[in-house]
């Protein structure tokens, strides 16, 4: 097996409810917000390290482009669309809070 | 060892196929969305026809995860490399130079094309080419593949390309295990610190390769450096070696690529956002779905079949080939394999050429339409709930869709799936219940001259059986769900050239490999009919297809071809059905159950090529008793409800 078994977080709450969770995940943001990633929760590492490949790395910025039916984020000039149980497992702070070391993607067209 | 070739590597969907029709001037299958290249192929370079071009699949990062980019890290491995190309979307640059970097750091003699530059030019993007060149030491390429801009520079750049030296430095920790793990590899076309680092990274491929080609207590030597090292870090090591390379690329970037601001989103991408919206994705797919059934049903299969099979051979080329070889030759045995009623011509040709060519040629053409459009991996999320409930993701949908097109083709899809417990699923899924477009064709022209009803029944059936027999599979088979992640393609306008080159590629791949069985199962039926066996067949099926089934003797021949092509089988029955002899219930019945076949022999192959002799022959030994179970129990259920069209 490539992938080793892994438990993700499964809420019981439909996206929406909870808005200001103690630890906001990508799965709290709203589409349309920018949000700066800040970690990874509950991922195996060579799941990680995949999200990773596609630019969703700490520091990096993405834009939440839809929730429904599954999360949407643009990374770059990339659209990737993953289920909200992945969602859950992504830290992420809003682009405001951001510090200056960090990076951003370009603007959007 | 084999000559060193020059190697097309890079993530997918950024173009290596599009490019190795411009470097080997040979075409294979170029589309829009990711997992298009499931294998190698291979050409002569244009210029130097003794030079061999390698195009592999996509692959993401360094280690792989599926079979697809399993293949790619192999073809790295195993062969010396005159040049290793990599290709890369211009307008996702961080993400490209992250995979540089891993390759780079192989010490391959590398050279990067960052293709798609109209596109990254149209987001307001300018690169500073001649710095990239510099800090990374290689040739850096602009391109627009598609057009073969730039591909005379990329030629150009071949004659004198030399292997990588960029080197990062890791923290201590890893250079410490490096260092340690260098000296006890065995010589490889790679560099060692690259290996090394793959190595570290948990690549399954390298893992195997190194196996291969070092003794047990060597590779457990190797097994204890990285132990050691993962318990003296806090975190993955792949995080780590990431947070490195992420640090000098943003550097790296921050130096080299200039944003430009740009005035609100190109249609294309807020229509790209309309065909996920969870509303509007429905009404367009429904749009989509009607234009190809209109396209491919009522013009293909109607219009243009019409055309072919009453005009063209019913009234002109068959009389005339009938008229004339029956006179011309004159032992009846040739004659009649000829244009007898089990006529080469009059029977196989006929049904090839007539009724299944205009259906297979207008799939092709609308399929591809699709797929360069970017629209498929869009289907994938709308689609994820649906194959859910069947323990599989909606990257399953892609090779389900391709499936409509050819089976056989699709089955070796399923390499993209990451786990071998989804390409079973999909496999079995795709043999059981998945028509492909000839059969679709034959299908839908048969059942629309019946009813609307007639054609619900049928296609309610054949997804009731999907889901239900999925859902069970899904429970049966261990191994857990895996979630979707899938990278969505812009929407962009298909290249008329191209659907054109990729719908005569596919129809030369049908020609191929339809002709010939359909020739095949002819001339059994004609042997069988000469010899007067086929009565004496048809009255050993007829407790099966008779009596359980409900359809009338001759259907047994139908079925006979189905274990060939079962769009053969389902052809036979729409002649059946013009000449009168089966009834709206028993349409339904029959198309039902030649559904449910495997769909042709090439499939079984193909099946047993990429799952093993075990696995198919346990599929085979559900799907034919299955198909016709299925097919009795509905027609005693639609004679009970009393439904006659």
């Amino acid at each position: 097996m490539l992938i080793p078994r892994f438990r993700l977080h499964r809420g019981r709450h439909r996206h929406g409810q909870g808005r200001h969770p103690a630890r906001p995940t990508l799965w709290h943001a709203s589409p349309g917000q920018e949000v700066t990633i800040v970690g990874f929760e509950a991922l195996p590492p060579d799941f990680q390290h995949y999200l990773q490949a596609y630019g969703l790395m700490p520091g990096r910025t993405v834009r939440v482009l839809a929730q429904r039916p599954v999360t949407i984020v643009q990374v770059e000039h990339t659209e990737l669309a993953f289920e909200p149980q992945i969602a859950r497992c992504i830290l992420v702070s809003p682009v405001s809070e951001k510090t200056p070391s960090e990076e951003t993607n370009p603007p959007t067209p | 060892m084999k000559d060193p070739r020059i190697l097309l590597v890079g993530h997918p969907n950024v173009g290596k196929s599009a490019l190795f029709h411009h470097l080997t001037g040979q075409y294979v299958i170029v589309s829009n969305y990711p997992g298009t290249t499931v294998e190698v192929a291979q050409g002569a370079l244009r210029t130097r026809p003794d030079q061999l071009v390698v195009d592999t699949p996509g692959i993401v990062t360094f280690p792989a995860r599926s079979e697809d980019e399993q293949v790619t890290v192999r073809a790295l491995l195993e062969d010396e490399h005159y040049a290793v190309i990599q290709v890369g979307d211009a307008k996702n640059l961080r993400r490209t130079l992250h995979f540089t970097l891993q390759l780079a750091e192989l010490g391959l003699p590398l050279i990067l094309v960052l293709n798609m530059v109209d596109e990254a030019q149209a987001y307001g993007m300018q690169l500073d080419l001649e710095s990239l060149r510099r800090t990374l030491g290689i040739p850096v390429i602009t391109t627009v593949a598609t057009r073969g801009q730039g591909v005379e520079e990329l030629l150009r750049a071949l004659e004198k390309v030399q292997p990588t030296l960029l080197h990062l430095t890791y923290p201590p920790p890893i250079e410490e295990a490096l260092e340690a793990l260098i000296p006890h590899l065995p010589p490889a076309p790679v560099a060692g610190r690259g290996l090394a680092l793959l190595f570290l990274s948990g690549d399954a491929s390298v893992e195997t390769w190194l196996r291969d080609h070092l003794s047990s207590a060597d590779y457990a030597l190797l097994e204890q450096i990285r132990q050691d090292l993962r318990a003296r870090l806090p975190e993955p090591i792949t995080s780590v070696l990431q947070r490195t390379r992420e640090h000098f690329i943003r550097n790296l970037v921050g130096r080299t690529l200039a944003q430009e601001q740009r005035g609100e989103e190109p249609f294309s991408v807020r229509l790209g956002h309309l065909t996920t919206h969870p509303l509007w994705g429905i009404p367009i797919l429904a749009l989509v779905l009607y234009a190809l059934y209109w396209f491919v049903g009522v013009f293909g299969a109607g219009t243009l079949v019409g055309f072919l099979e009453e005009t063209l051979f019913g009234k002109i080329i068959n009389p005339w080939m009938v008229s004339h070889l029956e006179r011309w030759i004159p032992w009846p045995f040739l004659s009649q394999m000829l244009v007898g009623e089990y006529g080469l011509w009059t029977m196989g040709i006929t049904y090839a050429l007539a009724l299944l060519l205009p259906i297979v040629v207008t799939f092709f053409i609308a399929f591809g339409i699709l797929e360069d459009s970017g629209y498929l991996p869009r289907l994938a999320v709308l689609t994820n709930q649906f194959f859910s409930r069947i323990g599989l993701n909606g990257q399953a949908v892609l090779p389900m869709v391709l499936g409509l097109g050819c089976v056989t083709m699709a089955t070796m899809t399923t390499r993209i799936l990451n786990r071998p417990r989804e390409r079973i699923l999909v496999t079995f899924l795709l043999a059981l219940a998945i028509p492909c477009s000839a059969q679709l064709g034959v299908v839908m022209g048969m059942l629309a001259g019946i009813s609307f009803s007639a054609t619900l029944i049928w296609a309610g059936v054949v997804v009731l059986v999907l889901l239900t027999v999925g859902w069970l599979a899904a429970r049966l088979l261990p191994g857990e769900r895996t979630p979707l992640m899938v990278e969505l393609p812009p929407l962009r306008w298909p290249l008329f050239s191209n659907v054109l080159i990729k719908t005569l590629a596919r129809l030369e791949w049908y020609i191929k490999e339809a002709v010939p069985l359909f020739l095949l199962g002819t001339f059994l039926l004609f042997l069988l009919d000469w010899f007067h066996l086929l009565p004496g067949f048809i009255h050993a099926a007829e407790p099966i297809v008779t009596h359980w089934l409900g359809l009338p003797p001759e259907a047994a021949a139908a079925f006979l071809l189905g274990f060939l092509r079962r769009d053969f089988a389902a052809t036979n029955l729409f002649v059946m059905e013009s000449q009168g002899l089966l009834s709206p219930i028993q349409v339904v019945v029959a198309m039902v159950t030649i559904t449910l076949f495997v769909p042709c022999i090439a499939s079984v192959f193909m099946i047993i090529k990429e799952r093993g002799l075990k696995t198919a022959l346990g599929m085979l030994v559900f799907i034919f008793p299955f198909a016709l179970f299925v097919g009795g129990v509905l027609y005693r259920f639609l004679s009970l409800v009393g439904w006659h069209g």
